[in-house]
């Protein structure tokens, strides 16, 4: 792929607050996968055309776990 | 020097054959004379350096170092090139900078809680010359115009607790910056920066998500600075003699002389100063014939003798032999002790001493040391291994703190150095205990 089919975004998951319901993964499975114990594994960055399913995402975290980052060098997911 | 006992069992065997194995020898061939330790040992009896012998031997802080709010020492060790002596190694220059661009006051963090069980430099530091330490801490907090000097101790080291106490009460009158002393409650992440400032604030002694920084959002929403201990002590040092002095031991990359703590089966455990690139075979005489050496701790890497020898006491050696150095330290794993076994306990103690907030290091720590504690008692198959490396990818870089990637990479290095012992294992052998 080329790196034109990407954003400069990033989903991040905050570790402390996630409790693994696992929504993420219900609502943008093109992003985000489960790991063995029920929490997110995030394929970053997100690419073009999925920043709206990446926002639905975060905004439905029960937690409030997610953010949406254009700060790629930040991340630690 | 003394050190307090590890809670894992790294202690030598005896063995019919103490002679050490190839290059383990001490070689007399790089000279250095001990700095921050300058004083401590004579090599028979070790003192604590109360005041007047601190100032005998290092002398007082220049004038210039007890200035308030001049911010000249961000430029000086920047020139010293001295990085944070905890493990991470972050220029201490940049750190010290971002505080003191922060509006309100500063207040500076002594970070001596040494959670790591194979390590006891810090205690050393503060049980035998306390005031380098504290000299240190003076001479960023007044450059910084700090209002406050906190030294963060672990319980449970009364020695420690009572040399800091007398030493801050032995100055009070020449510090300008008022110190206190706070204990931080028992735990490996207790240590962790942001958990002390969390404690600090009133919270449990847990690491907090990042961002917001320290730097610039600590104690009470003001600039903090916290730093190790040892990272103190330099600083007391370059204010003495300057950069110049301090990079003339040590490599062009990484200047300076470091602590590290010596345990396993080694002749003289305990603290020793080194410089930078010194050769590990220099830096111990191992008292039987070596399985493998730990380096950095329970979040650390072990490695074959082979690559032990060959490796220099610097980050750069370390990166190309995949060896971590951690916050300085050194475990001698004698020929005859099973290396997954001492893996499995560094690893169930870790799972342990999770805050238990992050659910990969909850989850994954505890699935890790299952694994591997099933490996050990041989009854683990291929799929065990699967499964263990498949956590060890889960747990990595997934967590508030880098608690569980340190377990990860002491996994994955034990899995590499005894791999002969892990094929043993899977086939219900095993030539040790």
């Amino acid at each position: 792929m080329t790196q034109r089919e990407f954003t400069q975004m990033e989903l991040r998951v905050d570790w402390i607050r996630c409790s693994g319901h696992g929504l993420c993964a219900e609502i943008a499975p093109e992003l985000v996968t489960l790991d063995d114990w029920g929490y997110p594994v995030v394929a970053n960055p997100v690419p073009r055309g999925l920043e709206a399913i990446a926002e639905r995402a975060r905004t439905a975290c029960p937690a409030m776990a997610l953010k949406l980052t254009s700060h790629a060098h930040l991340s630690r997911t | 020097m003394t050190t307090h006992t590890t809670t894992v069992g790294l202690s030598p065997r005896p063995t019919v054959d103490a002679s050490p194995v190839d290059g383990s020898r001490r070689q007399d061939r790089v000279s250095f004379r001990p700095r921050l330790l300058a004083g401590v040992s004579d090599g028979q009896r070790v003192t604590r350096l109360d005041l007047s012998w601190h100032l005998a031997i290092h002398g007082p802080l220049p004038l210039a170092a007890r200035k308030q709010g001049k911010g000249t020492m961000v430029a000086l060790l920047d020139a010293a090139s001295l990085r944070g002596r905890g493990g991470a190694g972050f220029p201490v220059a940049r750190k010290l900078s971002a505080v003191q661009q922060g509006r309100r006051r500063p207040i500076v963090v002594v970070n001596a809680c040494e959670g790591e069980p194979l390590s006891s430099k810090d205690a050393t530091l503060l049980a035998r010359c306390p005031h380098l330490v504290l000299d240190g801490a003076q001479a960023l907090g007044t450059d910084s115009h700090a209002t406050e000097i906190i030294v963060c101790i672990h319980p449970d080291r009364l020695a420690v607790e009572k040399s800091i106490r007398a030493a801050i009460d032995e100055r009070v009158d020449r510090d300008q910056i008022p110190t206190r002393v706070v204990t931080i409650p028992e735990g490996y992440v207790a240590g962790q920066a942001s958990a002390l400032v969390h404690f600090l604030n009133g919270g449990p002694a847990t690491p907090t998500t990042t961002p917001p920084h320290l730097s610039h959002n600590g104690i009470g929403g003001r600039p903090t600075l916290v730093s190790n201990a040892e990272t103190y002590a330099h600083v007391a040092l370059i204010a003495r003699h300057g950069p110049t002095w301090f990079r003339s031991v040590g490599t062009e990359e990484q200047p300076g002389s470091t602590l590290v703590t010596l345990s396993g089966a080694v002749t003289t455990p305990g603290v020793i100063e080194v410089p930078y690139g010194a050769p590990l075979p220099w830096m111990f005489q191992a008292s039987t014939p070596v399985r493998a050496v730990l380096t950095g701790g329970y979040a650390g890497t072990w490695l074959s003798p082979q690559t032990a020898t060959s490796l220099a006491w610097s980050d750069s050696s370390a990166r190309s032999l995949g060896a971590s150095l951690g916050a300085g330290i050194v475990s001698v794993l004698p020929e005859g002790s099973c290396g997954l076994r001492e893996t499995m306990r560094i690893v169930t103690w870790m799972a342990s001493q999770s805050a238990r907030q992050c659910g990969p290091c909850l989850n994954g720590l505890p699935a890790i040391a299952a694994g591997l504690t099933d490996l050990v008692e041989y009854r683990a198959n291929q799929m065990t291994m699967d499964s263990l490396r498949r956590w060890c990818g889960m747990a990595e870089r997934r967590g508030a703190c880098a608690h569980p990637d340190g377990v990860v990479m002491t996994v994955r290095s034990a899995l590499e150095t005894f791999a002969t012992d892990v094929e043993a294992h899977l086939v219900n052998t095993c030539e040790v205990v």
